[in-house]
């Protein structure tokens, strides 16, 4: 029994948590109200895997081991009403009623932390229900308030409530494109601080990226934050298959730990998914293991806005799911081996990991994704991931050298200092990148 | 044997045979003219020097090669059985291992796949795509392969060298519960309708996109398949598809990228549900109401014309889902006009281009039409039932008229002046001045001094009513040219 609980906060955290646990009752046959659809006498995935997300209550019932958190109520009373208000149990879904209004301090130190006691007896009554917790999966937003105070707050709250139980983050990097307000670097640099030694591994979501996903591949003219959710989910749910089915790669939470995080603090896996396409292109697509593969390094199929080809990879792994044959796999990764400059650091032993997941993805009705048989999902350390701090950093610096906005944080009761030591953590990130990537022979002909 | 109209596998390309004989340009060898399916790949149109020996259907897709290459790739075409066996039955070959740098690519759960895939009994999916397959097998093969093959309910056969679709027949009488078929990119040749003992009852979707079917080939191709639930013919040669009979169970069709010029009418009378037309040559809808249909896609067609939108309000009365981007009428016009107009146009569609639609957006996008449409910008229908539901909805839309030009800004009202009850002179002032230099003026034109006079004007019962504020404009206290303004001095 290794259970999993998610732990949605936010705004965005809650919405892509929606889209998610609806793909997932859909991949293992839960309907809407918990029961199993008809025709099945257990859920798909086997006992082990399943449990994992889900809890059998006595009833035959099937309850999501999850909790909902918000600061304002509307997000979460659109769960209460929406579609899959039955599947959840109301307790699992706690909203206050005054929201963060974009700013992190508000959620970590005024707000926030006034729904903390709740939140924190919530999971803990979850957390009773397992037999053996592996630990917790956080989806929530760096830019907006709930997601990066409160989501910060409660990580750091886990890590001493449960010791060293594993904290995987789905985080989603704030874009201009579809922003929300102004002062997301600053509430993506502090909570980026609070976090860092706290989480054992984020996978990173670039609005930006998904946008363009969405607007290329999907050829949705104007995408909205339900395609780009639907989008996510689609990606959160291919790096979660081997928890919930049977896998051969990162069965369990511990494991992406150790194929991807060689150190610490360099635990930002670049998340590619293939393939994307719409239902109506589908057709042009023979999406062949070889074709998806490759689809993988290109940047158009990255969650992450950054240049791969410019950083060394520290640790690779390709998680194929569905209906594959060995053989294409073999001749698929040679493909990639010949056509493609992956560089590799040179002081790790490992690096280039391939797991297979046996059942396919599922696509959700409204996901605008064609359905298909087989998708491959590349979770890789690489250092090329450091732009996408530096882009942030920057903004950051922007504003701050003139104290921009400060105001609101410093009338929540937080010190200015924060800010400093904040973007001196992440000034310290970016040189540790530099530095994993260097190679470790020194040059010879310098002293 | 070699046929005209076999097809081959050679060098990376696929390609039809279209002429086997000699060329004066090889005395020793027989010449093969082919068609590549990859018109880049050919050198000409099958004819050299002024002879013709064959004609390629696409432009400068055709060479010559010799027998020698011709047979090997002869040799190397498979049977669907021997194909299967090659990628499913096949243990876990101890292949050459890929290192990246001195690093090993560790590959997982390898061996469990193998022994899932080898257990044919249970298998749910079989890809074979662009395996060279041409034949169906033996039939005792089928047979033994057929019985494994219980579970097998998916099917990729999909770039192939299939021509004869009774090939293709045959494998699938072998396989017991197959419900979805994938041929794309084979080119078949299917001569005639079905017999009834032929026809494949469990099928319930099928792929056939890019096969160079006609009108005449799929309407064959359909009459196998009496059960099917999704049908996918896009890529092809049709340009009408009027006469074809679509299965009753028939939930989803793609027609995409043939020579269709309208919607086909045969799809009239079915239960589709969901039907892509995209990138044809659509210009225009045919007469009559589609009650079935839920969702359209009609991007990348050559719509041009708002009416054409409003018919497919009227026409599709349950469609929620539109997919219009990509036409002439969305490209030319600004991203934002179009949208805003496509939503105001179609009172059902919640979901547009892949978005969905907020009540907000679309009583925004509603008025911004009725807006247009009153300021000649846009025109509709106005006897129409989507003008009658926006005017139902919203009300009439009221029109200020406003005045135009400069005369907008610089209003110039006459007004007649009394001092002491006489009337003393008129004064042209602009609605922009201020009553403190009304005042001024007027008491320039008087000559007493503005300090010393307070300024009334008329209300509506006659009463005087002084101005109260020296600073606002005249234009607030709702004065019109040949008002009076009553001057009187200040008591000491």
């Amino acid at each position: 029994m290794r259970e999993v609980i998610s732990v949605n906060v936010g705004q965005a955290g809650c919405q892509i948590g929606n889209a998610c646990w609806e793909l997932y009752s859909l991949e293992h046959g839960i309907r809407p109200d918990g029961y199993l659809e008809e025709g099945l006498s257990k859920p798909r995935g086997g006992e082990e895997g399943f449990s994992t997300f889900f809890n059998e209550t006595g009833s035959g019932k099937f309850v999501p081991r999850a909790v909902y958190v918000d600061l304002e109520p509307n997000v979460i009373d659109e769960v209460r009403t929406g579609p899959y208000k039955d599947l959840f149990h109301p307790e699992q879904l706690i909203s206050g009623k005054e929201d963060a209004a974009n700013n992190y301090a508000r959620g970590h130190y005024t707000v926030g932390r006034e729904l903390l006691d709740d939140i924190l007896d919530r999971i803990r009554k979850i957390s009773d229900q397992c037999d053996g917790l592996q630990g917790f999966l956080f989806t929530h937003s760096l830019g907006g308030g709930t997601g990066s105070g409160l989501g910060s707050l409660l990580l750091e709250q886990l890590s001493i409530d449960y010791g060293k139980k594993s904290k995987l983050e789905f985080a989603v990097y704030p874009a201009p494109q579809v922003s929300t307000s102004v002062v997301e670097p600053y509430n993506t640099v502090l909570t980026t601080h609070t976090t860092l030694e706290h989480a054992d591994c984020t996978f990173m979501v670039d609005n930006e990226a998904i946008y363009d996903m969405c607007k290329k591949n999907l050829d949705i003219s104007r995408p909205s934050f339900s395609n780009l959710n639907n989008l996510i989910a689609q990606v959160v749910s291919s790096v979660t298959a081997s928890l919930r089915f049977d896998g051969s790669l990162n069965v369990d939470l511990n494991e992406f730990q150790t194929n991807l995080v060689p150190y610490p603090r360099i635990h930002f896996p670049l998340v590619s998914y293939a393939p994307i396409q719409s239902k109506s292109k589908a057709h042009h697509e023979s999406n062949a293991v070889s074709e998806i593969t490759n689809a993988c390094f290109e940047p158009g199929n990255q969650m992450v806005k950054c240049d791969p080809r410019t950083g060394k990879y520290m640790a690779t792994c390709l998680l194929y799911r569905g209906d594959v044959v060995t053989r294409d796999v073999q001749n698929a990764v040679a493909q990639v081996k010949n056509k493609r400059t992956v560089q590799l650091v040179d002081w790790c032993p490992t690096g280039f990991k391939i797991g297979i997941c046996y059942e396919p993805p599922t696509a959700t009705p409204q996901s605008q994704l064609s359905s298909v048989n087989r998708a491959v999902c590349m979770l890789s350390n690489t250092t090329a991931i450091a732009d996408a701090w530096k882009r942030i950093d920057r903004k950051f610096d922007l504003m701050y050298a003139k104290r921009a906005f400060v105001h609101w944080y410093v009338g929540e009761g937080m010190e200015e200092g924060e800010f400093t030591e904040a973007r001196e953590d992440l000034a310290a990130l970016e040189r540790d990148y530099i530095e994993v990537g260097a190679d470790s022979y020194a040059d010879e002909e310098e002293f | 044997m070699v046929e005209v109209g076999d097809r081959l596998f050679i060098d990376g390309h696929t390609c039809s045979i279209l002429y086997i004989g000699h060329i004066p340009q090889w005395n020793d060898s027989r010449a093969f003219g082919l068609e590549w399916d990859d018109c880049k790949r050919g050198k000409h149109s099958g004819s050299i020097n002024g002879i013709e020996y064959f004609k390629t259907r696409a432009p400068h897709a055709g060479s010559f090669v010799k027998e020698s290459k011709v047979m090997v790739a002869i040799q190397s075409r498979r049977s669907f059985v021997e194909a299967v066996s090659d990628n499913y039955l096949q243990g876990l070959e101890t292949c050459r291992d890929v290192y990246f740098g001195i690093k090993k690519a560790e590959l997982y759960g390898l061996n469990i796949l193998a022994s899932r895939n080898r257990d044919l009994e249970s298998l749910r999916y079989m890809d074979l795509s662009a395996k060279l397959i041409a034949f169906a097998g033996e039939n005792d093969d089928l047979l033994t392969l057929g019985s494994r093959l219980k579970n097998l309910a998916q099917l990729n056969l999909s770039s192939n060298l299939f021509r004869d679709f009774s090939e293709v027949l045959r494998v699938l009488n072998g396989i017991p519960h197959l419900r979805s078929l994938d041929i794309s990119k084979n080119r078949l040749e299917v001569p005639s309708t079905a017999a009834a003992a032929e026809q494949v009852q469990s099928l319930e979707e099928l792929r056939a996109n890019f096969c160079q079917l006609s009108t005449h080939g799929m309407s064959n191709i359909l009459s196998y398949f009496p059960n099917l639930k999704r049908l996918e013919l896009s890529g092809n040669y049709a340009n009408e598809l009027d006469t074809i009979m679509f299965p009753a169970s028939l939930n989803e069709l793609s027609i995409t990228e043939n020579c269709l010029s309208t919607i086909p009418l045969s799809t009239l009378e079915t239960n589709i549900t969901y039907l892509n037309v995209s990138s044809n040559k659509i210009r225009n809808l045919p007469l009559g109401v589609f009650p079935n249909i839920k969702a359209l896609d009609l991007s990348y067609c050559c719509i041009d014309q708002w009416n054409l939108i409003d018919e497919i309000c009227d026409n599709f009365p349950n469609m929620r889902d539109l997919r219009i981007n990509g036409n002439p009428l969305t490209i030319n016009e600004s991203d934002e006009n179009v949208f805003l107009q496509l939503i105001g146009r179609n009172r059902n569609i919640t979901c547009l281009n892949g978005s969905f639609l907020t009540e907000k957006v679309r009583s925004d996008a509603e008025i911004y039409l009725m807006s247009q449409v009153s300021s000649k910008k846009a025109n509709i229908n106005k006897s129409g039932s989507q003008w009658r539901h926006l005017l139902q909805k919203h009300g009439p839309v009221k029109r200020r008229v406003e005045p135009t030009g400069l005369s907008a800004i610089f209003e110039i009202v006459t007004l007649v002046l009394e001092f002491k009850g006489n009337k003393v002179r008129e004064l042209s002032v602009l609605t922009s001045y201020s009553i403190r230099y009304l005042k001024t003026t007027i008491s320039r034109a008087l000559s007493i001094p503005a300090s010393d006079i307070n300024l009334y004007y008329a209300l509506e019962g006659g009463t005087q009513q002084e101005f109260s504020f020296e600073f606002s404009p005249i234009s607030m206290f709702n004065i019109k040219s040949g008002d009076k303004i009553f001057v009187d001095l200040k008591e000491a």
